[in-house]
């Protein structure tokens, strides 16, 4: 058991400095100087020459890179370029907003596929269940970035319910902060609710016909004791499985949807580093995201194997 | 021209500058003395200037009485880069630069330069020398006053040969400041600058304070000036926030409490924050929002002409657009009624001639091209030039710019019916840079100038002078350079504004570059603003000014 | 009534009746969807009552009505040409990302898959740190990169399918391996490549297809998301993305620029994801209650 946990600690680490690694050369190789879209249209080459020198652009490319490690490391990820303040200041500051809404979508997918994948398992096979999965794909296809644009259409310009866009900090006004998070935890969660919901069912539907359940039935306890005792807690380890996976899946996705409701998020930082080819922000903004995906798997994979030794692979699944 | 017209001119023209004057003195831009002197010059008798105090006084008692209170929240759609007026080469930086900081002189809403921290100028006959006596008593924001020896220091610093300023092209011809006395700073010219006292308003002129910049404090951090505003703190992307200077030289101003400048980058985003009254100020208002602003019951939408003009770049160092025939024939081709329509909504200047605006003093009135074109002119020139049937080529434009990406499927059009088939291609702003304007790499772009001067040097050199670093489409003439020198330094106003016609009239001959539209300024503000006038350099200067109800 | 009765010959009518349109409602309903993409796509000239590219804007942001079915865009373009033209866009960049993911995909995932060892750890360890970026990240750093186009696009957007399909492949051949008569093929000494072309890539193909169509469905939506941000189709080609995202600045103005390319997306991608399903119940209805 320790011996499974170390080992995929171990993978862990070197996984991170190749991922790191990955994207500081991508960043590197993008075209379009970073100098000139900090300078603006009437930099002088004096000027770009004298940016270069000062970021130490100039320096090979493998001396950049251990040097930014050697910061990132000590939790120093270097200036942005267009404003001359530390990156990781401004990371720290956005991460809270891209968690809070990574959360609130998590939730509101789990609210939907929880009891309505438990629901068409249950029904396996009846017209509840077709139908339920087929609402499913239907909703799992639409675009969450069409949904968000629709929603602030109908809350926001027609009813004047909610605000359009903007951010406000949770420990300030908790009212509002919660009014501009809902349509963008929405778009994301709905959306990924519908994959959640086949998951579920899938792993319910194992559940509900394996033979503990069978033979408990068999034995004549009731339905709904079986049901809540033994499925639903079988189906707990799959959501924490599954649940830690989508949490690191719509992390990724925040980017679309920050930049649509302005929230001041780390996917926002992502858009605004690769717009400015502000390489500080870029590298540290795309490490963050990639990070807490890649967090959220391992996190998966050591809870997996501790809990359940037959797991199947998971992120198989589509 | 007779000299009837001339003389009908020239009485407009005193007419104007009284009015101007008027406008300074009822906003505490000069004193009363400096008034009487300034009425007199235009020729007025003692007695009718006298009069004219009453008439100034009583139109500011018709504003209303001045509010001290209350915040302003201004939106913006970019980041600033920097507050040290050394180093903050974009417009963003010098809006807040312009509130923290005072320069010896400042632009008034027409764009004409009155003294600000200086109390007083005078020049020498050769034009050589400036010698501005200083206000007293005026205060930075930690407390030291403002001295000769700061201006000494700001102006050696922007000269220094390593200071990286962005702008040096203003300062080349300043051989010395000398410190004459405590409130007394002289400055020796190397030759005749007719824009001087114009860069002496720039932002970038801006004092500042020599001790406690050679003690090491970063300006750019934590900018402290003897501006009307205290800076208070920078969230990156989100807000820069003032907070009122108690001790402003100016008494009584500003009467905000406060201000913030809340950054919004997308436009739509800046437009519903203005509606819904998260903002109640905004001078970036995108021209198809601008009705819905000025219909909403609690805002008010002003437009002003300034000077954001665009225009299309043709290489003049690739075929076809080495012959100016062609060059010509583009812009007669173009119709510049729908560019406003299509791009602007209405809210532009189709510019038929020089690229000189009308409000500028330095405007001739000179039409080249119909407002919708001339199609037939276009093709009878492409023909001459050789090319009966058009010809094929491409046009690139940066996808960030808005405006640029409105305008360009029209002048595709336009070019297409004279049998000029252009084909489009855009990229990101970054890739531009590098790949297409650094290199001149193209057959036709487009780009738009945000003038923040005003003077007419500061309109037409950059884009037209040999070697200029906006002169990306590479049009060298010697007969123009030495235009653009004479007129720089020439010794009156007159003698500027005859060169300045000279210049325009060759650019159009030449069309080096061809202009397209002048956009205007578009601002909406709460209704609660009184007394903002807008500026037509785009710049806020006169915030200090207003007050809300 | 004799029971041969039932097998002699019947009307066409009558045969099309007899199929179990129940059973195959998915494949039908989402073919005939993605078959009305397709069609725009290919035939876009034709049915495009305009130029997408025209303007006219003295008719701007006009509302749906005879002469414009989808109405005008801020430049008087009609919008039903311009989501007709965007859909040869969708269908382009997901038939060649596709191509290419599905292509790269097959070949790193049986080469894994059949030789093991030290050739499988590599190759999965390298997919896995592929995988391990979420896509749209992916797809944006990797448009930069390569430089916004339509082409790149595709490219972008194929190479992060490669992982998925990998994985899928190597699974599916390791499967097959256990099977019997690869060893028994192996041990009459057929070539490995004749083995891993004949025996093993013929059994990969049925989960691979049901997988592509997912794969089709999610390309239309990266496609879309990366021209939403810019990075993809660049003005004034249309792109649903694109369309969308200029739609979003007249929401209160002119709501259909922003309703109408959002549904030709959905109903895109609603037609892949159904026929995918379909196609996975008719190959294998086992695979039905796994994911």
């Amino acid at each position: 058991m320790l011996r499974v946990i170390l080992i995929r600690l171990a993978v862990f680490v070197p996984t991170l400095l190749a991922t790191s690694l990955v994207l500081f050369i991508t960043v590197n190789v993008v075209p379009g100087s970073a100098a000139r879209a900090a300078l603006g249209i009437d930099a002088t080459p004096q000027a770009i020459a004298r940016f270069e020198a000062e970021q130490g652009l100039d320096r090979p490319l493998h001396v950049q890179y251990l040097d930014w490690l050697w910061g990132a490391l000590r939790g120093d990820f270097g200036t942005s370029f267009q404003n001359h303040l530390p990156v990781g200041r401004e990371l720290l500051a956005r991460l809270p907003v891209t968690l809070e809404l990574a959360a609130l979508a998590f939730i509101i997918a789990n609210l939907i596929a929880l009891p309505f994948g438990a629901l068409a398992a249950y029904h396996h096979q009846r017209r509840v269940d077709t139908g339920m999965s087929f609402l499913a794909t239907v909703m799992g296809s639409v675009p969450n970035f069409w949904l968000a644009t629709l929603l602030i259409l109908i809350l926001s310009l027609k009813l004047r319910v909610l605000p359009a866009g903007g951010y406000v900090a949770l420990r300030e006004d908790p009212a509002r902060n919660l009014s501009l998070m809902l349509m963008p935890a929405i778009s994301l969660g709905v959306v990924s609710s519908a994959l959640l919901f086949r998951i579920m069912r899938a792993k319910m539907i194992e559940v509900l016909s394996s033979d503990y359940i069978r033979t408990a039935l068999a034995k004549g306890a009731a339905t709904g004791v079986v049901l809540w005792r033994h499925a639903l807690r079988n189906g707990l380890i799959t959501f924490l499985t599954v649940g830690a996976v989508e949490f690191g899946w719509l992390f990724g996705g925040v980017v679309i949807i920050e930049d649509i409701f302005l929230l001041p998020g780390v996917g926002q930082l992502v858009l605004v580093g690769i717009i400015n080819r502000d390489y500080p922000v870029l590298l540290a903004s795309a490490l963050t995201v990639t990070v807490v995906v890649l967090t959220a798997n391992m996190l998966v994979d050591l809870l997996a194997a501790l809990l359940d030794p037959r797991h199947v692979h998971v992120r198989a699944l589509r | 021209m007779s000299d009837d017209y001339a003389g009908r001119q020239g009485d407009r023209l005193k007419r104007g500058e009284m009015f101007r004057l008027i406008e300074t003195f009822e906003r505490g831009g000069m004193s009363r003395r400096e008034f009487l002197r300034r009425s007199m010059a235009l020729g007025f008798s003692i007695a009718a200037t006298q009069s004219l105090f009453g008439v100034a006084e009583r139109a500011a008692a018709a504003v209303g009485a001045p509010k001290r209170g209350g915040v302003l929240k201004a939106a913006f759609s970019a980041d600033p880069a920097g507050f040290d007026p050394v180093r903050g080469p974009s417009g963003m930086s010098h809006v807040v630069i312009e509130q923290v900081y005072s320069t010896l002189m400042a632009l008034d809403p027409d764009a004409k330069p009155y003294p600000e921290l200086a109390e007083s100028y005078t020049v020498s006959d050769d034009g050589l020398a400036y010698t501005f006596k200083l206000r007293r008593g005026v205060k930075f924001h930690h407390g030291d006053e403002l001295t000769a020896d700061d201006v000494k220091f700001t102006f050696d610093r922007l000269r220094a040969p390593n200071s990286g300023y962005s702008y040096g092209a203003q300062v080349e011809t300043i051989k010395s400041v000398d410190v004459v006395d405590r409130y007394t700073a002289r400055f020796r010219l190397s030759k005749r600058t007719g824009p001087f006292l114009i860069y002496m308003a720039f932002p970038g002129s801006s004092i500042v304070p020599k001790k406690l910049v050679e003690s090491g404090h970063d300006l750019n951090a934590k900018p402290i000036g003897t501006g009307p505003f205290r800076f208070v703190s920078y969230e990156p992307r989100t807000a820069i926030k003032f907070v009122r200077n108690a001790d402003y030289f100016e008494k009584g101003k500003p009467y905000f409490d406060s201000m913030e400048y809340r950054i919004i980058s997308d436009i739509t985003a800046l437009t519903n924050a203005l509606l819904s009254g998260v903002v109640n100020f905004s001078n970036e208002v995108p021209p198809k929002d601008f009705t819905k602003v000025r219909a909403h019951p609690d805002l008010a939408g002003l437009t002003l002409e300034g000077s954001r003009y665009h225009w299309l770049l043709l290489n003049t160092k690739r075929e076809p657009f080495n012959d100016r025939r062609i060059r010509q024939a583009v812009s007669f081709a173009l119709d510049r009624q729908a560019l406003v329509e299509g791009a602007f909504f209405g809210l532009g200047t189709a510019i038929l001639g020089g690229v000189i605006p009308k409000w500028n003093w330095a405007y001739a009135d000179l039409r080249f091209v119909p407002p919708r074109g001339d199609p037939d002119q276009a093709r009878k020139l492409l023909s001459e030039a050789g090319y009966p049937n058009g010809f094929r080529t491409t046009m690139s434009v940066a996808s960030s710019f808005p405006n640029l990406m409105a305008m360009a499927p029209i002048i595709q059009a336009n070019l297409a019916r004279v049998g000029i088939n252009a084909k489009i291609g855009t990229m990101e702003i970054p890739r531009y840079w590098d790949e297409v304007w650094s290199t001149s790499n193209f057959d036709i772009t487009s780009m738009y100038w945000l003038s923040p001067l005003a003077d007419p040097d500061d309109f037409v050199t950059n884009n037209y002078k040999c070697g200029m670093p906006i002169n990306v489409q590479k049009y060298c003439s010697t007969e123009m350079d030495t235009l653009l020198d004479q007129a720089k330094s020439a010794a009156t106003q007159e003698a500027r504004r005859e060169l300045y016609r000279k210049m325009q009239e060759l650019s159009l001959r030449d069309m080096a570059q061809v202009p397209l539209v002048n956009g205007w300024l578009l601002i909406g503000h709460t209704k609660k603003l009184r007394n903002y006038r807008p500026m037509r350099t785009g710049f806020l200067k006169t915030l200090k000014d207003a007050w809300l109800e | 009534m004799s029971i041969h009765a039932a097998a002699g010959p019947r009307s066409p009518g009558e045969r099309l009746a007899q199929i179990p349109w129940k059973r195959y409602r998915l494949l039908v309903i989402g073919g005939a969807l993605v078959g009305i993409v397709v069609l725009a796509a290919a035939f876009a000239d034709v049915i495009s009552p305009s130029s997408p590219y025209e303007i006219d804007v003295t008719n701007r942001l006009q509302p749906p009505s005879r002469t414009h079915w989808l109405g005008t865009d801020e430049f008087g373009r009609d919008v039903l040409s311009r989501a007709v033209h965007a859909a040869r866009i969708s269908v382009k960049v997901a038939v060649v990302a596709v191509s290419v993911g599905l292509t790269g995909g097959t070949l790193i995932g049986i080469t894994a898959g059949y030789f093991g060892g030290v050739v499988d750890l590599v190759l999965m360890r390298s997919m896995e740190l592929l995988f391990s970026f979420p896509a749209i990240l992916l797809a944006i750093v990797l448009m930069a990169v390569l430089g916004t186009s339509v082409l790149n696009a595709m490219v972008a957007i194929g190479i992060i399918f490669i992982p998925g399909f990998s994985r899928l492949a190597r699974a599916a051949t390791q499967e097959v391996l256990r099977q019997q008569y690869i060893e028994a093929a192996h041990t009459i000494g057929m070539s490995d490549r004749r083995i891993l072309l004949g025996e093993i890539l013929p059994n990969v193909i049925t989960p691979l297809l049901v997988e592509a169509m997912a794969a089709f469905a999610y390309a239309v939506l990266l496609e879309s998301s990366l021209s939403f941000l810019g990075l993809g189709a660049q003005p004034p080609e249309p792109s649903w993305g694109n369309m969308l995202n200029t739609g979003r600045g007249f929401m209160d103005q002119a709501p259909w620029l922003g309703v109408v390319p959002g549904l030709a997306m959905f109903i895109a991608v609603l037609g892949f994801n159904l026929l995918g399903d379909g196609l996975r119940d008719f190959l294998d209805p086992h695979l039905r209650d796994g994911a």
